[in-house]
């Protein structure tokens, strides 16, 4: 199990760099956004919403801001 | 008209969309009505008779060319979107996104038509969030731990759907048969949430021994709690149902129940479905009047360490329910009216809620106190640094280095937020505002920017003069009064 989560880890660690990467050059396409939705998917298996002490729909998840 | 309504959160969230997708089906009759839920949640939504189409969205899937070796991304994204491609294909005339996540908002820009009106959290063209409607940016300020909202989630989602809900939307599962059963959930999403099983015993005792029949439901991770009351208690007026229901079996069960006892968690709210009375353990961080059972005379026993919840005073609320007596001091009372469905009375974070009251709902100004007055100052002191700053900026765009000041302001303002309730919700409203900034020239963002500040400054003054306030919740965003 742990094994997995090390390697979410880490999978999420790319995929933050490759969304950067993507907004540092304003590649604001189709397939960029898909990248920034798995990187949330990976996000929130690696701190499942279910160990949150907080009723998950009002836990509030950091957006990045302008 | 097709309509798109999103809930990615777990089965009690799912539960609590019921009565607004069933007052979406009745404003809009020959609508075709989908629904996205998480694959291994889909069951809670099996029985909801509005839904036309229930989409699922399965994690697991996107996420397994990432978990086997070789690792493939580009599986994962080529795969992530062909699903979003297929729900973009059905050309949505609404979409309305009832989660409030990152990967939610996204979904929802992703399969955003020309023509398609969004409701809830989306994204931006240069993908930072976009909260395009009133309903959606209370939610993100106002809502949630350490925060001072008391409109029930049944109700937010109803406003942020822009619906109205009758009675009747609240009621999916019929309770015709109803049988002498008091139903006991055991457990909830988390321990923090959950009533210790030694508590369980000593109450399920006293339950038997007063001649009521008990069943006690819950799931596969329930099995040693189970056993554990079986050792102990087991007779023919024990029926012990873990790991044996789906969630609409369960559902079908607490409707024929006399009264369901539990904590925070998806069964409760299919009890609230069914008009069970509910005797609620809203035990941990829990906001029972954000999440609380909905159904009138419900009661709510409210204790933030679970195991100094006494099983006798337990007993002693629910004898008061099933007899009709007057709940002592210390229950909440569902009174059944919408929006704010708890007396909020001896709440301890009543001033936050009054100046929501005041911001939003156009209530009477709530007074302030010496204290408030001096954090009203130094907001004042800090905009007015922002107001300059940018003035500067707006003046000559190569002093752009002073701008960094306005992250330092911003850290001052969280940390009044933070310490002084009444100010709390004013703060968080101009974070978000802020926040909801549109893209464009820079020169326009930080335009934008200048007005937050200035609304931030003129509203906290106003709370120490004479002015009233008159504004309305929900007003589109251009003719917000609060913020230009």
């Amino acid at each position: 199990m742990n094994k997995l989560s090390d390697k979410l880890a880490v999978t999420l660690q790319n995929m933050e760099r490759l969304t950067n990467q993507l907004r540092e050059t304003k590649d604001y396409s189709r397939q960029s956004e898909i990248a920034f939705l798995l990187k949330e998917i990976i996000l929130e298996q690696v701190s499942p919403l279910e160990t949150n002490t907080e009723n998950e729909n009002t836990h509030h998840s950091t957006h990045q801001t302008r | 008209m097709k309509i798109l309504i999103i809930q990615l959160t777990r089965p009690g969230d799912i539960f609590c969309t019921w009565p607004t997708l069933s007052a979406i089906r009745r404003s809009h009759p020959s609508a075709e009505i989908h629904f996205l839920v998480r694959k291994k949640f889909a069951q809670a939504a099996r029985d909801f008779t509005v839904v036309d189409h229930l989409w699922t969205f399965d994690s697991e899937k996107w996420l397994s060319p990432l978990i086997y070796d070789p690792m493939d991304t580009g599986k994962s994204i080529l795969e992530l979107g062909k699903f979003v491609d297929s729900l973009k294909a059905e050309n949505f005339d609404q979409i309305i996104n009832l989660s409030f996540s990152p990967s939610s908002s996204f979904i929802t820009h992703l399969v955003t038509s020309q023509n398609t009106v969004v409701r809830g959290y989306t994204r931006s063209e240069d993908f930072y969030l976009h909260i395009p409607d009133e309903a959606s940016r209370y939610f993100r300020a106002q809502v949630g731990l350490s925060k001072f909202n008391r409109i029930h989630v049944v109700d937010l989602f109803a406003m942020v759907a822009n619906v109205s809900l009758t009675p009747g939307d609240l009621t999916l599962y019929s309770r015709k048969t109803q049988g002498d059963n008091i139903v006991c959930h055991l457990s909830a999403s988390t321990e923090k949430k959950s009533w210790p099983i030694a508590h369980w015993i000593k109450l399920i005792r006293k339950l038997l021994d007063g001649g009521h029949k008990v069943q006690i439901v819950g799931g596969s991770g329930d099995f040693k709690k189970a056993r554990a009351i079986e050792n102990e208690l087991a007779c023919e007026n024990l029926q012990d149902l873990i790991g044996q229901t789906e969630f609409t079996e369960l559902a079908r069960i607490i409707s024929k129940a006399k009264v369901f006892i539990g904590a925070d968690s998806g069964p409760l709210h299919a009890a609230a479905l069914a008009g069970t009375p509910c005797l609620n353990l809203s035990l941990g961080p829990v906001k029972f009047w954000e999440t609380g059972p909905t159904v009138k005379g419900s009661q709510v026993l409210v204790c933030h360490n679970p195991e100094n919840l006494k099983p006798e005073e337990v007993y002693l609320t629910l004898n008061n329910l099933l007899h009709g007596d007057h709940p002592s001091a210390n229950v909440r009372l569902c009174d059944g009216k919408k929006l704010v469905r708890y007396d909020d009375q001896g709440l301890d974070e009543n001033e936050g809620w009054c100046v929501i009251a005041w911001l939003y709902f156009g209530a009477e100004k709530p007074e302030v106190r010496i204290s408030n007055t001096r954090f009203i100052s130094q907001i004042a002191e800090v905009c007015q640094i922002a107001e300059v700053q940018i003035e500067i900026y707006k003046s000559d765009p190569s002093q752009a280095s002073g701008l960094k000041l306005l992250e330092k302001i911003d850290e001052v303002l969280k940390v009044i937020a933070n310490t002084d309730r009444t100010l709390n919700p004013i703060i968080e409203y101009f974070f978000c505002e802020k926040e909801n900034i549109l893209p464009g020239t820079q020169e326009e963002v930080i335009q934008e920017t200048l007005k937050c500040y200035q609304w931030l400054k003129t509203t906290t003054s106003e709370l120490t003069g004479a002015q009233t306030n008159d504004s309305q919740f929900l007003g589109d965003r251009g003719s917000a009064q609060k913020v230009p």
